[in-house]
């Protein structure tokens, strides 16, 4: 063992710095000078960070495999007994590993995209790898001043390390941070590309279409990163449900939706040159989204189940994505003209710079100090806000631009009746939703900061808000599915709605009428979470949420089928159905993936779109499935049984098992259905040698088609053999798995690569398939590679079987917190621990004296702040919570309505202006000339 | 003998870059690299310990790390033939605004056919909007047309002067620059720069004394 190695690992990340910092700079050069010499040194100096960044990770796994205890990253997450595969997991498993894992990725990103990128968008290509490497270098910035993997410890090498906790071994927690890691790096190319169109001035849809790929990629694996994080959850953490709106699963959403609102709206840009402004800002904002989720995760600022230990890189973050930000916006006002097609003067750019900036610091830091002096800092915030902009408007923007043309050369639409419209509404209620998640996520903060009065947003309060949005999205996307671009005839549009419509309310009646029987009724209705009109509303609407979200489901399905139905009948009138028809009869699917990968290129996107939709349906039955969820807590003796559902459990008595790690008390469950088929379920208690006070819990859970049982076992009597028990019977949730695999599919779809003309079919389809199973199986790999990212504390764990007696019990604790201190947000209803379960008991003797519930909450309140609370209150400043995203959302839909004027009054004066003239007949040739172009034209 | 061979060879070799950039005409002897690279430490892995292994890759890495600033230095120095000839004949401006509006509007002609055949459209609906469509693409390429004239004029009166004052024989007059160079003894085509003949070695200043 060398003894300057942690020093080499050191120098090498600062090389990292210097060597990024030189391909920036000759990139710039490059972008300055316009010559190809220059950009092919930027190619080579960028490669050759890339191969660094690979050396790096390199040394630290030499570290770990040859045990350097020098390492305080290496002491803390392995130990000598520790087998080789779990020594390279531990590579990523604590912060500063992660970054590091972090830069390689974004690292092995760059390298693809600037081979990808070879002779093609060399006006882009220089501030391309600028801003790439701009991310490196802040990266590099963060381990070598705060989070570095090759800091020794201060006492020197310990003999042994700690070794990684055995907590963290569970599958779905080894592979689903690294998935969502890949879509959360992959977010980054899409900037660079965006970027480098601002610098450029290249503006149309060229840097959408050079990265579509990418952000393809990185979305779909957000979504599966989503989805493995609620596997998760679901199999792991034992409280029988899938998703807690845990800061950090909300970090990794808000990214998925912004990303979902720009694969729509680029689409218009794409065949309109409308929404330019808009595209760019969501992918910054992607970006920035990608940043902040990071930030959470590892600046310990708000607690969650997964947060890494304080540590101050917070403050570079918070620095970074003001850089960012500000960059962003600077590129945004000077591109002004060309963005918004007027005519690109100096005199306009500086106008636009100084109008944006002077409205973002006068808006901004100015007004939040006044408002904070003023008090009630919302809404005087708000006012100051509508004053400077007015301000600014009038008397900085018209005095700058005055003596100028501005007459915007703006594309028109025929109708409001057509698909653009449609993505701008979808659009809007997606960031709608986003915002309200991001309000709800950051409001600890912000309340604290501002009121002074620390809360919890807990998944009650997400729960019951989210199902409306949600619904309202779900609408739309059937809704948008039905119009054609352009314009939709209105005598097409009445006839596209009728099968669906019909379908829909089949559905609905079979629904009403039978669902009761079936278990699946109409209506459910739960607690309100506030007293009052509010409440009262919001469980009117979440009461009818199943019977909503199954005749939405029907609704969107049979639109799609008709969509595919509407495809397939035109191919089959043009003749263009080329699929020879074994493949179909080989069980449709072999045929039904040679069609679609044999579309024309936009058709293929188009309706592997439509399959990515399908897989959102099936996901959205598994979730309208959690309304029809029956939880059970018992207690049972060997011989005992208990019925839930159609599902018989005699609980037959409790064995042990011991190995070198842990001992592990399993509870044999029998079930039987119907008084049918039997089965066996073995949930278990392991208790891990090493912290024998947090014994794990193991659950254990039957799958079927309509529900899974979920079996949880709570304390096990050593004498007795008594065993408490949890039931969870969760209807439908397997469709939400499956959906993710539908959605993979139609990404694969909408991925395929363009056919080259000359290219035989065979070998085309051998290059589609090489190319997008290559390019899906390395993301997989490396989202599947044993991973403990999130070096997480046991405490979160401490979710175990609580025994509620009641359902006013349920009520009072599911509303309240365990306010242990190291339990990271679980409910009394929850939380194992041993606090929790003091707690319970207090409150039970307090029910049983008749108080009422809101008292005891008042009372619980009162005792522990209102941070104890699993929701703000709804009382004064704390309303702003739903207020302003809701005020937001309705302002969106306000500028959306004048959107739509402007769009309306313009293409009523282009109707009026443009006299289709039949008769210039004269230019024949040009017909056919343009037919011929029609004809090759393939995006 | 042996001169002549290697002028060809040089020469097929700047074609292949013009396709590619340098990097990408490597890809093979990089993925050799690579591949032995791996091979390598799979073996030294083996062999001893996996540190060894990671050893080896550490040193094959920064190795190549150091090749590629080497090569990025000596791009930058100017001292590797770099054929600017591959960079994009960037349209003006102007040409390239109309351009992607043509695309743009290719592609909404495109959807407005195929929602059409789908039967999103009526047919009267159909023939309004693509009508519209269809003049405003023809005007844009009615004003590309105009402008490629225009340049065509000016090119064509480049061309000219061009070969007037150069006058290489035969090819002059008919407008075209001399492109190729026939070989005096033999009559092989030769490339205008060549200063033997590829087929019969002679030297080729005979044939084409203009340019020198």
């Amino acid at each position: 063992m060398w003894t300057a190695f942690p020093l080499f690992g050191n120098t090498l990340l600062l090389c990292i710095m210097v060597a990024a910092s030189f391909s920036f700079a000759v990139a710039l050069k490059a972008g300055a000078d316009a010559k190809l010499r220059t950009l092919l040194a930027a190619r080579y100096s960028a490669y050759g960070t890339v191969a660094l960044i690979g050396v790096t990770v390199l040394c630290l796994a030499y570290a770990f495999v040859s045990h350097d205890f020098r390492l305080r990253y290496v002491a803390h997450y392995s130990d000598r007994g520790m087998s080789t595969p779990y020594l390279f997991t531990a590579l990523w498993g604590g912060q500063d590993g992660s970054l590091l894992w972090w830069l390689f990725l974004l690292s092995l990103y760059i390298g693809v995209t600037i081979w990808w990128l070879g002779k093609k968008y060399l006006a882009l290509q220089p501030y391309i790898l600028a801003t790439c490497m701009a991310v490196v270098v802040f990266f590099c910035v963060l381990m070598a001043f705060a989070a570095n993997p090759f800091s020794t410890s201060v006492a020197g090498a310990r003999p042994d390390g700690e070794g990684l906790n055995p907590l963290l071994q569970n599958f779905y927690m080894i592979i689903h941070p690294p998935s969502l890691y890949i879509g959360f790096v992959g977010c980054t190319i899409p900037f660079a590309f965006c970027v480098a169109a601002l610098v450029t001035g290249r503006l149309d849809t060229e840097w959408i279409q050079a990265s579509r790929k990418f952000t393809l990629f990185s979305w779909m694996f957000l979504g599966i990163g989503n989805t493995l994080g609620m596997l998760w959850a679901y199999e792991e953490l034992g409280w029988g449900g899938y998703w807690a709106w845990d800061p950090v699963e909300n970090a990794a959403f808000m990214p998925f939706l912004t990303a979902s609102a720009f694969v729509h709206s680029v689409m218009i840009q794409e065949r309109r040159g409308l929404l330019k402004v808009w595209n760019v800002f969501l992918v910054c904002l992607t970006f920035l989204m990608t940043i902040f989720g990071t930030f959470l995760t590892r600046s310990g600022m708000i607690s969650s189940v997964h947060s890494f230990a304080q540590s101050s890189i917070g403050t570079y973050f918070v620095w970074f994505m003001l850089f960012v930000a500000i960059v962003c916006f600077t590129l945004v006002f000077y591109r002004w003209p060309e963005l918004r097609d007027y005519p690109p003067t100096t005199q306009l750019r500086k106008a636009a710079i100084v109008t944006g900036w002077s409205a973002i610091l006068l808006g901004g830091p100015f007004a939040g100090w006044l408002s904070s002096i003023i008090g009630s800092p919302i809404i005087t915030f708000t006012i100051i806000e509508g004053v400077v902009a007015f301000v600014v408007l009038e008397f900085v923007l018209k005095r700058m631009v005055k003596g100028l043309s501005l007459i915007s050369v703006r594309p028109e639409i025929e109708s409001i009746w057509s698909r653009e419209f449609t993505f701008l509404l979808n659009n809007w209620s997606l960031l709608g939703f986003m915002l309200f998640v991001l309000v709800a996520t950051t409001f600890p903060l912000v309340s604290d900061a501002l009121w002074k009065e620390k809360v919890t947003v807990g998944p009650p309060y997400y729960n019951s808000w989210v199902q409306p949005i949600g619904l309202v999205i779900y609408f739309l996307m059937g809704v948008g599915t039905i119009f054609g671009w352009k314009k939709t005839s209105s005598s097409a549009l009445s006839r596209m709605f009728r099968a669906p419509i019909a379908f829909t309310l089949l559905v609905a009646v079979v629904h009403l009428s039978l669902g009761s029987r079936l278990g699946y009724p109409a209506f459910v209705f739960t607690d309100p979470i506030y007293s009052g009109a509010l409440g009262k509303g919001l469980r009117a609407f979440n009461g009818i949420t199943p019977f909503l979200g199954v005749s939405l489901s029907a609704f969107n399905a049979a639109v799609i089928v008709q969509e595919f139905v509407l495809l397939f009948r035109a191919r089959k009138n043009s003749g263009a159905e080329a699929t020879p028809a074994w493949l179909y009869m080989a069980g449709f699917f072999p045929g039904f993936v040679h069609t679609m990968v044999n579309l024309p290129t936009a058709s293929r996107r188009r309706y592997g779109g439509y399959i990515v939709h399908f897989g959102i349906v099936l996901a959205f039955i598994g979730f309208t499935g959690k309304s029809w969820t029956i939880d059970k807590e018992t207690s049972l003796a060997p011989g005992q049984s208990i019925d839930i559902d159609r599902f018989h459990v005699v609980y037959e008595g409790s064995h042990m098992e011991v190995d070198n790690s842990a001992r592990k008390i399993f509870a044999d469950l029998n079930v039987t259905v119907n008084g049918g088929k039997a089965s066996r379920l073995a949930p278990a208690k392991f208790i891990y040698k090493k912290m024998p006070e947090s014994p794990t819990t193991e659950v254990s859970m039957l799958h079927t088609w309509r529900d899974d049982l979920y079996a949880v076992v709570g304390q096990v009597n050593p004498e007795t053999k008594v065993a408490s028990f949890q039931l969870h019977l969760n209807p439908l949730v397997g469709w939400i798995w499956l959906g993710c695999l539908v959605l993979i599919f139609g990404s694969f779809i909408c991925m395929w690569p363009e056919p080259i003309a000359e290219e035989s079919r065979v070998w085309r389809f051998a290059r589609g398939l090489s190319a997008t199973a290559a390019s899906a199986s390395l993301g997989i790999l490396l989202a599947v590679m044993p991973t403990h990212a999130y070096a997480q504390n046991a405490s979160s764990l401490h979710a175990a079987p609580v025994k509620i007696q009641n359902a006013n019990e349920r009520d009072i604790f599911g509303a309240l917190r365990c306010m242990c201190g190291t339990c990271a947000r679980d409910l009394l209803s929850t939380c194992g621990c041993s606090e929790a379960d003091e707690m319970r008991e207090k409150l039970r003797a307090k029910i049983a004296l008749g108080e009422t519930k809101d008292k005891i909450i008042a009372d619980y309140a009162a005792e522990h702040g209102s941070e104890a609370l699993a929701i703000p209150p709804n009382t004064g400043a704390l309303r702003s919570i739903y207020a302003v995203p809701l005020v937001a959302i309705g302002g969106g839909g306000v500028g959306l309505f004048f959107l739509l004027r402007s769009w309306r009054s313009r293409t009523q004066n282009a109707a009026a202006n443009s006299t289709p003239a039949p008769t210039q007949k004269s230019a024949d040739d040009y017909d056919a000339r343009l037919d011929e172009e029609l004809r090759d034209l393939d995006e | 003998m042996s001169e002549p061979t290697s002028i060809v060879s040089s020469a097929s070799a700047e074609n292949a870059s013009v396709r590619n950039f340098f990097e990408q005409t490597l890809a093979i002897r990089i993925a050799a690299a690579v591949g032995g690279l791996l091979l390598a430490a799979v073996l030294g892995a083996s062999l001893s310990s996996i540190a060894l292994g990671l050893l080896i890759l550490i040193g094959g890495t920064l190795l190549g790390v150091i090749a590629l600033f080497w090569a990025s230095l000596r791009t930058l120095a100017g001292e590797t033939v770099v054929d600017e000839s591959v960079a994009d004949v960037d349209l003006a401006e102007e040409d390239r605004a109309r351009t992607s509006r043509k695309k743009m509007l290719l592609r909404a002609l495109k959807d407005l056919e195929r929602e059409h055949s789908l039967g999103k459209m009526t047919d009267d609906d159909f023939a309004d909007v693509a009508l519209r469509y269809r003049e405003e693409i023809k005007s844009i390429m009615r004003e590309l047309d105009d402008d490629l004239a225009e340049r065509r004029v000016k090119a064509e009166a480049l061309v000219r002067d061009y070969a007037t004052t150069t006058s290489t024989g035969g090819a002059a007059a008919s407008g075209e620059p001399a492109a190729r160079v026939v070989c005096g003894a033999c009559n092989a085509s030769n490339e205008r720069d060549a200063k033997f003949c590829k087929e019969c070695a002679k030297p080729l200043h005979a044939g084409g004394e203009g340019d020198e």
